[in-house]
């Protein structure tokens, strides 16, 4: 039986295994860290952009339906689809943008357990993680440079110095939210 | 068993008061002088009695007070007591048949989880520990695509003829930082 005394002993000399640690498999241990290949990134992105289109489907949706229940008013059209995927981009990249510079993770980098870091390991600024986000939208075929590239790196990341790395576990031991 | 003799030792106090009563009437005392002595003299054995019986029983209550507890104090220190309960009672029959539920109801059994939980850092462990949505499904997602992208990057790395290998360790992790 460990008393409080004892157990905050071993905290204090570090001997409490980060208990993260535990959920993550043997094999994917010494990937911790390690930059990411095409296939988990790719579906990283499609989370993502899943969400995005879910969302502006439901807004369509929703929208159409208060259309529907003021129809004898006429206060508006209903707008293009045109303009439902302008919204989208928009939408897309205000959410990588805020996710990248708060926590290095969107949905689909949480689900694939992957993290953006800079080339410190630490959290993209807000600049550098709206123009990663820009880039990545407007060339979305820099990922592919990730297949062939020494580092794993896509364009993007060659260019602006980033990384996506795995990182399984959120933990409080996390450079970015020691900061 | 009363004798009769001992009468009026048993019931002074009653007695004490009828004769009491009765002394300021002179028609009684007057009528039945002998009774009425006889009364008097036990209303004053018993009086006696009862004053020598309470200074007694005081002198002796105080004199054991002062002594019970230094006899107490030179036997108990003479004896091993937690030794003694330990051989000679059984304490399993005596926690078995304790009532745990009303101790329980009297221990603030709240606080001390709230301090428990404060102690150990429970929610850390939860947060640390589910890391949000890593269950095993989540998981075995992941280690799919990483298998995909170990065999995916193999098949080019030999498409472009590398032998190296590729340098995948990001030199300054997110990971590599936060878990030395």
């Amino acid at each position: 039986m460990t008393s409080f005394e004892k157990f905050r002993q071993q905290l204090a000399a570090g001997e409490v295994r980060d208990l993260a640690q535990v959920t993550i498999p043997e094999k994917a241990k010494s990937k911790q860290g390690h930059r990411s290949g095409i296939v988990t990134r790719a579906l990283a992105v499609a989370i993502d952009i899943s969400v995005t289109i879910v969302v502006m489907l439901t807004n369509y949706g929703l929208l159409w339906l208060f259309l529907l229940l003021i129809a004898p008013i006429h206060l508006f059209e209903m707008p293009e689809a045109s303009w439902f995927f302008f919204a989208g981009f928009v939408l897309l990249w205000a959410y990588w943008t805020a996710a990248w510079a708060l926590s290095g993770r969107t949905l689909g980098n949480h689900l694939m357990g992957l993290q953006v870091v800079d080339y410190k390991g630490k959290r993209l600024s807000w600049p550098l993680s709206a123009l990663r986000s820009i880039f990545s939208m407007v060339f979305p075929v820099g990922l592919l440079w990730v297949v062939f590239s020494p580092t794993n790196r896509s364009i993007q990341d060659t260019i602006l110095r980033t990384s996506v790395v795995h990182n399984w576990s959120v933990t409080l031991n996390d450079p970015f939210v020691r900061e | 068993m009363t004798t009769p003799g001992e009468q009026p030792d048993e019931g002074t106090g009653q007695e004490v008061v009828l004769v009491v009563n009765q002394v300021p009437s002179p028609g009684v005392g007057a009528t039945n002088p002998i009774s009425g002595l006889v009364g008097l003299a036990a209303g004053l054995v018993g009086a006696v009695a009862s004053v020598i019986d309470h200074t007694v029983i005081a002198g002796v209550n105080a004199a054991l007070d002062r002594v019970v507890p230094i006899a107490v104090n030179v036997v108990v220190d003479r004896i091993d007591l937690t030794q003694i309960v330990l051989d000679r009672v059984d304490i399993d029959a005596i926690v078995a048949r304790a009532n745990m539920d009303e101790i329980i109801d009297r221990v603030p059994m709240v606080d001390i989880a709230n301090y428990i939980i404060d102690e150990i850092d429970l929610p850390k462990i939860i947060r640390e520990s589910t890391g949000g949505i890593a269950t095993d499904a989540v998981n075995a997602a992941r280690l799919q695509s990483l298998s995909l992208d170990e065999f995916i990057n193999k098949i080019a790395d030999s498409i472009i003829f590398r032998r190296k290998g590729r340098k995948v360790e990001s030199p300054a992790s997110a990971y590599s930082e936060g878990d030395v």
